[in-house]
């Protein structure tokens, strides 16, 4: 691959720090730049072949004006000295014309003792591996996968092949100067066969040489034969596995309707006046940690802010929101490290979650269900009700029968209506392995679980 | 600008490819959110790059970059064929396109009165803080107002000959209210959901939608919803609004008649569509009531502009007549499959994007009835209005709506306000229930501004025209 030359290390810092000093010239309450460059490669495939492939080189830079309390944004993508001395100007005409956010008290100052060393800050988030990686070598690879998998020539893969180069420099007038370089490296890759037979993998990493074809191949295989000839079954509440994959993306949906403090102070967070009781089974831990390199780690946010591990669920227990500096400030706490890019109506949001893993195998899962359904992978779910973690979505990429401790046989996909929290409270059983899966801005690591009871409320036709 | 294009369509021809286009983009967007008559979000976007695809070898390539220089046109002209190539190691079939005759050079302007971006942000603000205050009440825990602006201009050559210029400019806003007690939160939404209505039109379409005249109400029924009766489990004539409707036919006739899907280019992501190559001409996917089209030619759509991102003219596509599927949304590509050619339906949401398939404004016919009477023609059933949450499998059959609110009805009359209703069905099943569908003066063209398909994920605008509409036997209030 390759990475835009015109902006390194220095130049990026140097070009953040000119505008800096624009806002102090303009008598610039407090000012906040970010700078992101990207070099991205995307390889997608369907029908065993490839269909689409792509690479961007892009810039993002983020001007933030603060005039007393009212704040105002533009986003611009040039490295023009010129025309981002323009966008400070324009953020500050902006942040004149509104009214007083009168929750906000002050950007984050610069908090050098939490903040990991630089050099520590590299060995977490860049991988040269993933950085050279070429288009060449990844169309080959997914020319290995598809042989590895389709030997009959019966089967049919697709899916998508991303890798990333970014770099990210934050700076601001009260001191915070952060800089970081990432790779990422993620595959996604779903199978189909003869007789409605399908299946699903996924690879996330930093490092890219911690894709294992050979593995990621076999899972496909092995799910694919197993689903052949789905066959209906009545909708109803049944005990359910959920593969890493489904866990991952449930986990997703229940960070969105309320591991934010935004969410608890407008209300709408499951955790509200929930603080220190048993939410979920005692089985459960859930927490975000952006320097755990098990997930994709980032050491700061987009405020500069060192993250801070939160626990969000412990032992069952609602212990914890993360904040940025504007939730934070307004309940006069310090930010945990969890600010998206400004401005950002969503509030912070977790975006290196994990949740524990027990002592299950998943096979032992099986083995302990008379009668229940193993599920591979959620589709297009949608929440009903955030405070009540109500959820509706459909099953896909293998589901699976299980009764008398056996798989017997695939399933159709199948509807479900089911409030998170009520099924994390049946928790039987936690898997004894962790996988990291991507989701819309990070990753989470889970492990597999079963619960007692998940509601059907559908069927279909595939 | 030109001379720099035509100098990356010239690298790609030297360096072996049989076909190039280029496209450079320039976007301003303005969003506005307020949240509790506060200012949450205020910014400003500007961007722009090119970006380059090719046929190389039989197999597509796609470079873009945010440096328009030449040493970038070049270098990424020659990733993209570089890219093209390594794709043809991995490539069952060569790429071919379908044929689009002349080739085109035109301008291109979308009309309107007010340019939204001339209006003073101050008034923008007053007007969201006047409704946001209309809408407070005791228990009204959130009031939020949006508007949003965009002005999009792309030139777009291809080695063919083509060379065309579009600027499309558009707007919209939206108010919603949030009314929260201890156990559960509702939302009322003006004028729909996804905050608020869009088209490509001035400001003038955001003085018409009269945020303030509907503020009061909107408050009112969010509130009224924390005491108002569960939504019954039962099988009933269902009558949808008009912006329900729409989400309705976006998700099962939209999405499903894109000919990508059916082709398994989204398998991986979004899915395929169960409306499968021999359904052409060949299913019966409604009710002979059921008149769907997508129409590009809309003045002031979402989804309308003059020419695709192939350079193909915009067009008016029949997907469902009388009830019969006859028709896909194509590009040039998908279309030669078929031994067709493009219907015009190719879209990027930017330069650093591929283009795909992007349903245009998929729009249901309206038919003959009035809404009041349709109410007085229906002895029992459920009333429901706008869209609060959407679901459907892999291959959009089996789907899942919840809306804001509903009504009973009984006796032709409608009743008591109901909360948390949900419907479910099978596309082909509940489209060939379909019963009634109002008239032309209750037909509305709503713009989605959320529509995401591909990877990477591209959110684009596009537009819906429809009527309520009454469905027979379907499943509500299921799932509680």
């Amino acid at each position: 691959m390759m990475e835009d030359p015109r902006i390194d290390k220095t130049t990026t810092l140097e070009l953040l720090g000119n505008v800096l000093s624009h806002g102090v010239m303009n008598k610039i309450d407090q000012l906040e730049a970010v700078l992101i460059t990207t070099d991205k490669y995307l390889t997608r495939f369907a029908k065993s072949q490839i269909h689409q492939h792509m690479a961007e080189r892009n810039v993002d830079v983020a001007i933030r004006v603060v005039a007393g309390k009212k704040l105002g944004s533009v986003h611009l993508n040039s490295l023009e000295l010129p025309r981002l001395e323009g966008a400070v100007e324009q953020a500050q005409k902006i942040a004149r014309v509104q009214g007083e956010n009168l929750d906000f008290v002050s950007l984050p100052s610069y908090d050098a003792d939490r903040l990991p060393p630089v050099a520590d800050i590299e060995n977490l988030t860049y991988y040269n591996s993933t950085a050279v990686h070429s288009p060449e070598a990844k169309s080959n690879e997914i020319k290995e996968l598809i042989d590895l998998t389709t030997t009959k020539k019966e089967e049919d893969l697709a899916g998508a092949y991303l890798t990333e180069i970014s770099r990210v420099a934050i700076v601001n007038s009260l001191g915070v100067e952060v800089y970081m370089p990432t790779t990422l490296a993620s595959l996604n890759v779903n199978i189909t066969g003869p007789n409605g037979a399908t299946g699903y993998a996924e690879f996330t990493s930093r490092d890219v040489k911690e894709l294992n074809l050979k593995a990621v191949g076999k899972e496909l295989k092995t799910r694919c034969r197993l689903s052949r000839n789905p066959k209906p079954l009545p909708a109803k509440t049944y005990p359910t596995i959920f593969e890493h994959y489904a866990v991952g993306e449930l986990l997703i949906y229940l960070s969105g309707m309320g591991f934010s403090a935004k969410a608890v102070s407008e209300g709408w967070s499951f955790m509200c006046d929930k603080f220190n009781e048993k939410i979920v089974s005692p089985k459960i831990s859930i927490w975000d940690d952006g320097l755990d390199a098990r997930g994709l780690p980032i050491p700061f946010d987009f405020e500069g802010m060192p993250k801070q591990r939160v626990d969000l669920i412990e032992k069952g227990e609602a212990k914890g929101v993360v904040y940025d500096s504007l939730t934070a400030g307004r309940e006069g706490k310090i930010s945990t490290g969890h600010a998206l890019p400004a401005p950002n109506p969503m509030g912070p949001q977790p975006v290196n979650l994990f949740m524990n893993i027990g002592e299950s195998d998943i096979s032992e899962m099986i083995e302990d269900t008379k009668e229940g359904i193993l599920v591979t992978r959620i589709h297009y779910a949608n929440p009903l009700d955030p405070k009540q973690t109500l959820l509706t979505g459909m099953t896909r990429d293998g589901t699976f029968l299980i009764e008398k401790g056996e798989i017997t046989g695939a399933i159709k996909n199948m509807r479900f209506t089911q409030s998170l929290v009520e099924m994390l409270n049946t928790t039987k059983m936690v898997g004894n392995t962790s996988k990291s899966t991507r989701s819309w801005y990070g990753t989470c690591s889970v492990p597999c679980m079963k619960v007692g009871k998940f509601k059907f409320t559908g069927t279909t036709e595939h | 600008m030109e001379e720099l294009m035509r100098e990356g369509l010239k690298k790609a021809q030297e360096l072996n490819a049989s076909y190039a286009d280029i496209r450079w983009i320039d976007t301003k967007i303005e969003s506005i959110q307020l949240k509790n008559g506060q200012v949450e979000g205020l910014q400003s976007i500007t961007d722009s790059g090119f970006g380059i695809r090719v046929i190389a070898n039989g197999s597509w390539g796609f470079a873009s970059s945010c440096h328009f220089d030449r040493d970038e046109v070049l270098r990424t002209a020659d990733m993209a064929v570089r890219i093209a190539k390594s794709s043809a190691r991995v490539q069952k079939h060569e790429i071919v396109m379908a044929p689009q005759g002349k080739p085109v050079e035109k301008k291109y302007e979308n009309k309107y009165k007010h340019d939204p971006f001339e209006v003073p942000l101050e008034d923008k603000l007053a007007l969201l803080s006047d409704a946001s205050k209309l809408m407070e009440r005791s228990d009204v825990k959130l009031s939020a107002a949006f508007m949003s602006a965009f002005s999009q201009h792309k030139r777009l050559m291809t080695t063919e000959g083509t060379d065309i210029e579009q600027t499309l400019v558009g707007c919209g806003a939206g108010i919603e209210a949030t009314a929260v007690s201890s156990g559960e939160s509702h939302k009322r939404s003006y004028p729909c959901s996804f905050h608020g209505n869009y088209g490509t039109r001035g400001y003038e379409f955001i003085k018409k939608l009269n945020l303030t005249d509907h503020a009061e109400r909107v408050g009112k029924e969010a509130v009224a919803l924390l005491d108002a009766d569960p939504c019954p489990k039962k099988t009933t004539n269902l009558i949808l609004d008009s912006s329900q409707v729409a989400l309705q036919v976006h998700e099962s006739c939209g999405h499903p008649t894109e000919l990508d899907r059916v082709l398994g280019y989204e398998s991986s992501f979004a899915g395929e569509s169960f409306l499968t190559l021999d359904k052409r001409n060949n299913f019966k996917y409604g009710s002979e009531f059921v008149n769907i089209n997508a129409d590009a030619t809309i003045a002031g759509g979402l989804g309308s502009f003059a020419f695709d991102d192939e350079g193909t003219r915009a067009q008016k596509i029949r997907l469902v007549s009388e009830g019969n599927f006859v028709g896909y949304m194509m590009s040039r590509e998908t279309a030669s499959t078929l031994n067709l050619t493009s219907n015009g339906t190719m879209r990027a949401t930017n330069w650093n994007r591929i283009p795909l398939i992007r349903m245009t404004n998929v729009n249901l016919q309206p038919g003959s009835w009035n809404f009041d009477e349709l109410i007085e023609d229906t002895k029992s059933g459920v009333y429901m209005l706008t869209n609060r949450s959407w679901s459907i499998d892999d291959k959009r059959l089996n789907f899942q709506f919840g809306t804001e609110v509903a009504y009973e009805v009984e006796a032709g009359e409608l009743g008591r306000m109901l909360k948390n209703p949900v419907y479910s069905g099978m596309t082909p099943q509940f489209w060939a229930d379909c019963d009634a569908i109002c008239g032309k003066d209750d037909w509305q063209l709503w713009g989605v501004p959320n529509c995401g398909k591909g990877e990477p994920m591209q959110i684009i605008g596009v537009g819906h025209g429809a009527a309520p509409a009454r469905f027979k036997k379907v499943k509500v209030g299921v799932g509680k």
